[in-house]
């Protein structure tokens, strides 16, 4: 069965090119810790163009987390870099691409525009 | 900060003590061994035999190193005191404190020196309120080890203090005891170490590269860094000892990120700042970039890698915006603060782009410029669609976090801070009139960019035309006609906010006041409401919320001072530019020429000294850079196509200053500013 952040890591390879990663050169593996087992991704990233595969083998930094923090990653939910912090997430090699990480993650669900608050009144979420 | 507290620093780690030596916490002060915005020493305390001890001088030795010279007892005993005590400690990664007691008398002593340690591993969020821990302290004792540490789910910081010699280890600290002969020294080093652990126990600290550092190498890494700014030469006396004091304290704020930890940027300020501020970061390198350039490339990166890219309510987050503040606390890590990172400000954003070009202009770098191209567009992009709340054209701000988020996103960030003449405080969402200035300057600066680098004129052409139309709008909406000047902001319904506030000289630094206005500005700027003596206060003594050490009303800031300063030369105001630069720098020299983050708007005549505000922070990061912007402005140095142009404009009274070795687009240069007459005003 298929969880939220295979099903993202698939939809991000379809994605293809990033405008914003076109500085960015390097790789990550992608470490989902599950029931007894370890699924690996390796997303590459050369010049804003993403390429998501299952790999185990070696990559510029390894961020390892539980399923359920990556789920809430993909959901938009938690944030890389908090989940770093709280150690939910480690890093291993270039830390900086936990940003890059961070970038293709999708925003909080239901986040509104600084706009449509105004109109609304200003009420916080 | 009182003055009897000592500090050292390096970078984002640093000690605060009395002038003892120790650290012992209250909710009030904000003492203590801090790094990565956690306090891993929260109480140490030395006694001998039981009795506290009592300075008689400190050395500073170092912004990373200081001695205390001490005596058993309180000061009433100094003249019999027979034993003397030295602490000698520095920070490079970690916290290294060597005692030495000396027996000056005839007859052996038994000695009981004792350190209490403890921890509270404080969020500097928590400093000063009572911290009420949500996790679980832990202790063990080893051998020559204490290891303290707070855990908090997978969250966890160690505090590891390890002693040579024989001391005898338990949970509450050390304890030697020794027999000192007659005339006898006795000497023994502590360390501690500080741990953020992460998911493995492995210390993320270790990753930064100051961590191989040694205490030699920062010696010789701040003599580098003093050898590759410019060397200045004056007769003027208020301007060599603070030049000095302000590289030494940049050099010391210096610090290194996980993200790019090959160089080094400025921390906003000590203790409350130890961290990046867009803001602070953003303005210290424009103040910077003639000195030390180097600090902008890495600023400008760091800004870079954390731009917005998400709608995020609880962060004040929006493509395209600049970070206000990034803290690795406790706090931060379970959103119980919004600050990693944290994007609440509206003036972050047009100053990045600002920077950017400036930079360029400085350093004929252009590749940072084509790096950049995405971020600066989307950064563009964030001031049309983000910044203008209402669609009016204006860099608006509210708040989306309510609970933890800041009230007001602009550097006046207190919350009094943007109020009418009578009080008053406008409905969210405001715009204040310093942000349109960035931002006209971001969009002039940004078709620069376009048209120079990025082969795009269509760009180029299209921003300056905005820039255009916010400038005749702005001045339609703004300028208060029946006093003639510019209203501090807009409020939500479009209305003037008509406090006389320092504000409005930073829009003669963005150029976006018409020249038969700017006599007008200058002629309140340096005014008797707003001039104190020393410097331009923040709010006029004639306005209700005035309070001379009001924070952001009232109180004079020396960064505002310095960009007033240099919006004054761009108008051809240089004798009241020369009068801010004066003022100031005159004031910096009764601080020791360590300008605080912020003095009382006092009247000059009445106090004679400069009041310092009560919690400033110092060194604070665009303090320290105020002295060398306000040189520049003196000197009146400005890149010019490949060449750098100086234009003096001092009085008589200065003999000369001299400025040699600029490093810039022109390889390096010199500057000579002589005392002439004092130039006629513009007005």
């Amino acid at each position: 069965m298929t969880y939220p952040t295979e099903r993202y890591l698939l939809e991000l390879s379809r994605r293809g090119h990033d405008a914003l990663l076109e500085k960015v050169r390097g790789t990550v593996r992608i470490d989902v810790a599950r029931e007894g087992e370890t699924d690996h991704w390796l997303l590459t990233v050369a010049r804003g163009d993403l390429r998501v595969a299952r790999d185990a083998g070696p990559a510029d930094a390894v961020v390892s987390g539980r399923q359920t923090c990556w789920d809430g990653l993909v959901s938009g939910s938690a944030r890389a870099l908090d989940a770093w912090l709280r150690n939910e997430l480690t890093v291993e090699g270039r830390f900086e691409l936990l940003t890059v990480l961070d970038r293709l993650m999708p925003g909080y669900p239901g986040a509104r525009h600084p706009r449509d608050v105004v109109r609304e009144g200003g009420r916080a979420a | 900060m009182t003055d009897d507290q000592v500090k050292i620093l390096n970078g984002t780690t640093f000690m605060v003590s009395d002038g003892s030596g120790d650290v012992s916490c209250s909710p009030a002060s904000p003492m203590g061994l801090f790094a990565f915005d956690t306090r891993f020493l929260s109480r140490w305390q030395l006694t001998v035999n039981g009795q506290p001890l009592a300075p008689l001088s400190v050395d500073d030795l170092q912004y990373f190193e200081t001695r205390f010279f001490l005596v058993p007892g309180p000061p009433t005993q100094y003249v019999d005191a027979k034993l003397s005590v030295l602490r000698q400690r520095s920070i490079v990664t970690d916290l290294s404190e060597r005692l030495t007691l000396i027996n000056h008398d005839q007859v052996p002593i038994d000695l009981t020196i004792r350190m209490e340690v403890g921890s509270d591993f404080a969020d500097v969020f928590e400093i000063r309120g009572e911290a009420v821990k949500k996790g679980q302290y832990y202790t063990r004792v080893e051998d020559s080890h204490l290891c303290m540490g707070y855990r908090r789910d997978q969250f966890r910081r160690e505090t590891l203090v390890i002693c040579e010699d024989g001391a005898e280890m338990d949970d509450r600290g050390f304890t030697w005891r020794v027999t000192l002969a007659a005339q006898q020294e006795w000497s023994a080093a502590v360390q501690v170490k500080m741990s953020v652990l992460d998911g493995h126990g492995k210390d993320v600290r270790k990753a930064l590269a100051v961590g191989r550092l040694t205490r030699q190498d920062l010696e010789s890494d701040l003599a580098a860094w003093l050898d590759r700014a410019p060397k200045l030469t004056t007769d003027w006396e208020p301007l060599p000892g603070t030049y000095h004091r302000s590289l030494v304290d940049l050099a010391a704020l210096r610090y290194r990120t996980l993200s790019y930890p090959n160089s080094t940027l400025p921390a906003a300020g000590l203790p409350w700042f130890m961290a990046l501020v867009g803001r602070d970061s953003i303005i210290t390198c424009l103040q910077t970039l003639p000195f030390a350039s180097q600090l902008t490339t890495a600023t400008l990166r760091m800004l870079s890698a954390f731009q917005g890219t998400q709608l995020d309510d609880f962060r004040d987050e929006e493509p395209g915006k600049i970070l206000r503040e990034f803290r690795y606390g406790e706090s931060a890590a379970f959103n119980e603060m919004p600050h990693s990172p944290y994007y609440g400000n509206a003036d972050g954003t047009p100053l990045f782009v600002i920077l950017l070009d400036e930079y360029e202009r400085w350093t004929g770098d252009d590749r940072l410029v084509r790096d950049y191209e995405q971020e600066v567009r989307t950064a563009l992009h964030w001031i049309d669609e983000y910044g203008d709340l209402l669609g009016d054209g204006y860099v608006r701000y509210q708040p989306r976090n309510q609970t933890t988020g800041v009230v007001n996103q602009v550097w006046k960030e207190s919350i009094d801070a943007i109020c009418f003449r009578d009080g008053r405080l406008p409905a969210m969402p405001r715009a204040t009139c310093e942000v349109q200035g960035y931002a006209y300057d971001a969009k002039m600066r940004g078709a620069r960019l376009a048209r120079e680098f990025w082969d795009d004129p269509e760009y180029a052409d299209r921003l300056e035309r905005e820039a255009a139309e916010l400038r005749d709008r702005f001045n339609r909406d703004f300028w208060v006609e029946d006093g003639q000047y510019y209203a501090l902001a807009l409020d939500s319904a479009g209305s003037q906010v008509d406090a006389l506030a320092s504000n409005m000289g930073h829009l003669l630094w963005s150029g976006i006041v018409p020249q038969h206005r700017a006599a007008h500005v200058v002629r309140h700027l340096l005014g008797p409401e707003l001039y104190s003596g020393w410097g331009v206060r923040t709010l006029a003594t004639d306005q209700a919320r005035y309070n001379p050490i009001g924070y952001h009303v009232g109180a004079v800031w020396p960064w505002d001072n310095a960009l007033i300063a240099l919006g004054l030369r761009r108008y051809g105001f240089h004798r009241e530019a020369w009068t801010i630069a004066e003022g100031m720098l005159e004031a910096a020299q009764m601080f020791g020429g360590r300008l605080p983050e912020a003095f009382g708007g006092y009247e000059r005549e009445l106090t004679k000294y400069p009041v310092e505000y009560p919690t400033a922070s110092s060194p604070q990061a665009w303090s320290t850079g105020a002295p060398l912007m306000l040189l520049r402005a003196i000197l009146g140095l400005e890149p010019h196509v490949d060449h750098l142009a100086v234009t003096p404009a001092l009085p008589e009274k200065v003999g000369r200053i001299e400025l040699l070795n600029i490093r810039g687009r022109w390889g390096v240069a010199d500057a000579f500013g002589h005392g002439r007459p004092p130039y006629r005003p513009q007005s």
